[in-house]
């Protein structure tokens, strides 16, 4: 799966540690759905989708394997 | 942000039970075994001070447990594999050894099980470890 959090925090000028600490999650967690590494569960993806104030499927799409 | 890292807090809530019961055992550990090898005891007394250690062991493992139920989701995958591969080989190789004492090819000293729990710990540990790094 692909996706914008990255980018999204960026615009916000956010760091790593202020994203994992607002979504109620490990530094290491953000980190590693940035980088594709793990794909969040439904309700942590709605819980980003939320708080960027955007629908989900405009900040996750499925990747080639989906 | 109030600069409140929530793993960091978790980790600190998790020292905060795991090292005095840590403590506990290093404190009981030696008492225990000097009671056993000095005082004649009667069998009932034996068992208790025997398990003695046990008591604050338990509350580490329960540090350990209540840390794991803390952590959020990909953290509990992550230990969630882990503790899959160590009860794995932890489990395949006391099995394993079980069969060779049954037929004497091992020897079977009677604290044999004592080391099962700190190579579980140890393992775990480990495991825990390298699987963490593949998400960094």
């Amino acid at each position: 799966m692909n996706n914008q959090v990255r980018e999204l925090r960026g615009e916000q000028g956010w760091s790593q540690a202020d994203l994992a600490e607002r979504l109620e999650v490990s530094r290491q967690t953000v980190n590693a759905i940035e980088t594709g590494k793990y794909d969040p569960s439904l309700p942590l993806a709605f819980k980003i989708a939320k708080l960027f104030g955007r629908p989900i499927e405009s900040i996750f799409e499925p990747g080639s394997d989906a | 942000m109030s600069g409140r890292d929530p793993n960091r807090m978790l980790q600190r809530r998790y020292l905060r039970e795991f090292l005095p019961a840590m403590l506990g055992y290093v404190f009981v550990l030696p008492i225990s075994i000097i009671l056993l090898l000095r005082v004649d005891l009667p069998t009932g007394w034996k068992v208790v001070v025997a398990l003695l250690p046990v008591l604050p062991m338990a509350f580490v493992v329960r540090a350990m447990l209540r840390h794991m139920l803390r952590q959020d989701e990909l953290q509990q995958r992550i230990e969630l594999q882990a503790v899959a591969i160590t009860c794995a080989v932890i489990g395949l190789a006391s099995f394993s050894l079980g069969f060779l004492q049954n037929v004497r090819v091992l020897p079977s000293p009677p604290w044999a099980m004592l080391w099962v729990l700190p190579l579980m710990i140890g393992l775990y540990g480990m495991v825990r470890f390298l699987l963490a790094r593949r998400y960094r």
